[in-house]
């Protein structure tokens, strides 16, 4: 009594005049095939993104050289997360400077905390290690995705993620908008390309 | 442009007449129409996905108190800020307030229907603060000044041609006229210039698709990363949401997002899925300073204690306004408000009041398809049902239409008077029509007989003709 | 004759426009054994009422067919709409507890749509009918969304001698007719009523056959505006064999004073 109440006493007073029992639940996962590798490549590459194989983490120079000789960027510069600069010994690591600064780096690689056979998709979290700019400022997006990574659902990834980072990004395929004419069209504003490496061994 | 639900006769009427935009609208209804269906007959437990996704908003909102407070104590604990706005008017000047603390402040804004509700960009404006829409539909119909057509592609009414021209004028580059002839080109046009805006903004602005109780998250996806953008380059980022959005964990977001994207694009799911929580952490260089999450009521606690319950478990997909043949023949700006379709045939009237949109709920054939195809099971022909109930109760609807059923109803209860009334009314339209053909015109119903015949009665009426037979038999 | 007692609940549309429609569904539901009884009480279900917003009308119309039909061991509409009230929306109109709202239950589960019960309930799965004509269907909305009516009418007509059902790609798309919509947003329900009409004509049917004379009066009455031969027909008339009458949109230019309806 005697105080007014401010919007949130407010809000919630109407609220819990409202409140109900709860209600009985199920949760489905959609049932998925048991190679959950071929699936997370073949979900992946109908998001548009496009997919390479390697044996071991030694392949990732060679394989970062002759993906972007095959997009003529062979002489891009590449932003690396910090996470993963020691798997490409000797690459110049450019940075992606919101603003200013030259030079920038047009292309971005980064690794991923799991990759999610369902959808195709990578998860990326933000850390000092893997700033969330490398996900979004390129023309370019080369992801590198243990196989052990790949879980089936979402949920398996999410499991994965404690305590949550400043941004989560689960990225399926590359950035795209249909929003003249209905018509589709890739790199809205994020990047153009996303290229996924996928290592099969340690 | 301007449009308002009380005109919505004249704005459906104009809309008939468009060209131009019968044929987007005629674009946009095969597209949506059938990418959903593909990609639900592509997921064998969707309709067991939908069913869950249902009892997962209906939960929420019977225990949506515990699960704000929640959502606020995780924010909070994650170094945001959380603000509450009982109205519009609150929610403006709490965004406003923030973005006054920076200086000469830009703002880089992502989609929110809440932002749209609120009237946020002409507050802005207004207070001289530049707000640049950053989804390619919201960043088109910002520069030709109109309110969005559709909720997940609010620049579907336009054709390239409108874009480039609008592209030329606002970039002050009338060469652009001439060059950006492809849908490409337009893109990449846009794509550079906004990309200066995320890189100079002080201030980021997204909705929010889902509030994360448990971690005291916001879920936002979309298509193009702008929404990322606008939430990872400038000093702060405000997420707007209504208070209906919270969901317990992100297993609920996983059946959500199962249904969302496939219902709205018929995409297995959207290119951005993104968590925010709280702002940059230590050590990060990037990431906003300052976390605020604007959490907005605006008639939503009401309407969790009234009759409009279940319109609250919605996830803003679209389907229904794809899927409903009015959206269809009259688009979105018909509506004369944010929400268009038949979710709109429910919140416009209810958040403005029914005497400020009197024909939205009568402007339903009750198909149900929008119900059929609802990803979360409003009952949307119900509630715009309930939304007749109200105006009929309060009498908001037409005194003729009430004299009409009062009518009717007190012939209907006298069978005998009844039949006498058919039986004349037959005889009545068959002497007036032309033989063996239909009636072309009547003293009544000059809607009707604008551009319809009316058959004519065959001659006796049933009851009649049924109990000559039981005489005969006896 | 010792099969089930059937009220037929004719509807307004039925009653006054096209008793033919009534007298075949009759046929049809004698054909397949059934005793049918023709409340002569009945009137108006409520439908227009309900759907303006009119409650108080509305049950005061429900409570009376609820009385009305409470004897018959099924009641059978040969409308989706009307079927859809009495079957779905009268137990709405009810607080549960209330007794009206178990009476309405209980009517309820005994109400069925014309074709759906010959099919479902009867188990019918052909007729002796003949209809030497290619045909397309319309899925009214009410019969299809409320009721589930759409492999009923096609398993029945799939019997008719000479018959060619030829699908259009928007057969369960909404003609626009909505009753009261019709009349309030006359423009709109046009449009919709020839996109409805240009869907059909691309399966260049001899005429157009449907479950529900609200929407067929529609699209009768724009075809007929527009000169058009593509006849009109309700499901139950060519099923009952009795579809050798002038059409619902009439006949068109010049036409020959019209055959009495077939009565019997």
């Amino acid at each position: 009594m005697g105080l007014p109440m401010n919007s949130r006493d407010r809000i919630f007073a109407t609220l819990r005049a409202a409140t109900a029992g709860p209600v009985a639940m199920t949760h489905t996962r959609p049932h998925l095939d048991d190679d959950l590798a071929a699936l997370f490549e073949t979900r992946a590459l109908t998001t548009a993104a496009t997919l390479d194989h390697i044996a071991t983490a030694a392949g990732l120079p060679d394989a970062l050289t002759s993906y972007l000789a095959s997009i003529a960027q062979a002489e891009a510069g590449i932003a690396f997360a910090p996470a993963i600069v020691d798997l490409f010994p000797g690459a110049r690591n450019l940075p992606i400077r919101p603003n200013g600064a030259d030079p920038v780096a047009e292309v971005a690689v980064t690794g991923c905390v799991a990759a999610v056979a369902e959808t195709g998709s990578v998860l990326l979290a933000s850390s000092p290690d893997h700033p969330t700019t490398l996900n979004f400022l390129p023309e370019t997006h080369v992801v590198i995705v243990r196989a052990e990574q790949i879980v089936a659902h979402l949920e398996d990834a999410w499991a994965l993620i404690d305590p949550m980072p400043r941004a989560l990004n689960l990225v399926t395929g590359p950035s795209r908008t249909a929003d003249i004419e209905q018509t589709l069209q890739l790199g809205a504003h994020g990047p153009r390309r996303l290229h996924l490496i996928l290592i099969a061994d340690r | 442009m301007k449009f308002s639900p009380i005109e919505f006769r004249s704005q459906a009427e104009a809309a008939l007449r468009d060209d131009t935009l019968q044929a987007a609208l005629k674009r946009a209804r095969s597209g949506f129409v059938d990418k959903r269906a593909k990609a639900v007959a592509a997921l064998p437990e969707f309709e067991l996905l939908r069913a869950e996704a249902s009892a997962i908003r209906a939960d929420a909102l019977n225990r949506l108190p515990t699960l704000l407070e929640e959502f606020e104590a995780g924010v909070i604990a994650a170094g945001g800020q959380v603000h509450w706005a009982i109205d519009a008017a609150e929610a403006r000047k709490i965004v406003l307030d923030i973005a006054r603390c920076h200086e000469s402040c830009r703002i880089a804004k992502g989609k929110s229907m809440v932002a749209e509700e609120i009237g946020l960009n002409p507050a802005l404006e207004d207070a001289g603060i530049n707000v640049v829409e950053t989804d390619l539909g919201e960043y088109i119909i910002q520069l030709a000044q109109e309110p969005p057509s559709h909720i997940v592609a609010p620049a579907i009414h336009k054709t390239r041609e409108q874009v480039a021209a609008l592209f030329a004028r606002h970039h002050e580059r009338a060469e652009l006229l001439t060059e950006l002839t492809g849908i490409p080109e337009l893109v990449d046009e846009a794509r550079r210039v906004l990309r200066e805006t995320f890189l100079s903004a002080d201030v980021g602005i997204t909705g929010a698709n889902f509030l994360v109780a448990d971690s005291g998250s916001t879920v936002l996806v979309t298509n193009e990363g702008n929404g990322d953008l606008c939430s990872t380059l400038p000093k702060t980022h405000i997420v707007l949401a209504g208070i209906e959005k919270v969901v317990p964990s992100m297993t609920e977001v996983s059946t959500l997002l199962r249904v969302l994207a496939r219902s709205a694009t018929g995409q297995p799911l959207t290119t951005y899925t993104s968590v925010f929580t709280g702002p940059r952490r230590a050590g990060e260089d990037f990431g906003p300073e300052e976390f605020h999450v604007v959490l907005v009521d605006n008639g939503r606690a009401a309407m969790l204690g009234s009759e409009f319950r279940d319109m609250l478990r919605c996830i803003r997909c679209g389907a229904c306004m794809n899927h409903c043949p009015v959206y269809g023949a009259i688009g979105g700006h018909a509506y004369g408000w944010v929400y268009p379709g038949p979710m709109g045939q429910v919140l416009t009237p209810w958040l403005l009041g029914p005497e400020r949109a009197p024909d939205l709920a009568h402007a339903c054939t009750m198909n149900g398809h929008c119900a059929q195809v609802c990803p979360v099971g409003i009952p949307l022909p119900d509630l715009i049902r309930a939304m007749r109930v109200r105006e009929h109760e309060s009498h908001v609807n037409h005194v003729a239409e009430r004299w009409v059923f009062r009518q009717w109803a007190w012939w209907a209860k006298r069978p005998r008077l009844y039949g006498w009334a058919l039986r004349k009314k037959a005889r009545w339209l068959r002497r007036l029509a032309r033989p063996g053909g239909a009636l072309r015109k009547l003293p009544v119903w000059s809607g009707w007989f604008r551009s319809r015949d009316l058959p004519t009665p065959q001659g006796r009426t049933l009851r009649d003709l049924m109990r000559e037979k039981l005489r005969g038999s006896q | 004759m010792n099969g089930p007692l059937v009220a037929l609940f004719g509807t307004c549309l039925v009653d006054m426009f096209r008793p033919s429609i009534g007298l075949s569904a009759i046929a049809l539901l004698q054909r397949a054994g059934c005793r049918v009884a023709f409340p002569e009480a009945q009137t108006c279900c409520g439908q227009p009422m309900f759907n303006g917003g009119d409650l108080k009308h509305t049950r005061e119309l429900a409570k009376r067919h609820i009385d009305l039909l409470a004897g018959y061991d099924y009641v059978v509409i040969p409308s989706g709409s009307c079927g859809g009230m009495i079957r779905v929306h009268y137990p709405q109109l009810f607080e549960v507890g209330d007794p009206w709202h178990a009476k309405a239950l209980d009517l309820s589960r005994r109400s069925f749509e014309l074709v759906s019960f010959l099919v479902d309930v009867m188990k019918l799965d052909r007729v002796d009918a003949e209809f030497p004509h290619r045909v397309t269907y319309h899925d009214s909305c009410s019969g299809l969304r409320e009721l589930g009516i759409k492999a009923q009418p096609r398993k029945l007509l799939a019997s008719v001698r000479g018959l060619q059902l030829v699908e259009m790609d928007q057969a369960e798309t909404c003609c626009g007719f909505g009753g009261a919509f019709s009349l309030k947003f006359p423009d709109i329900s046009t449009r919709l009523a020839d996109d409805k009409l240009a869907s059909a004509r691309a399966a260049e049917p001899e005429a157009i056959l449907g479950g529900d004379l609200g929407c067929l009066l529609h699209l009768a009455g724009r075809l007929s505006r527009e000169g058009s031969d593509t006849r009109v027909y309700h499901v139950a008339e060519v099923l009952a064999d009795a579809a050798d009458i002038p059409p619902i949109n009439g006949l068109p230019r010049n036409p020959p004073e019209p055959a009495k309806p077939k009565l019997d």
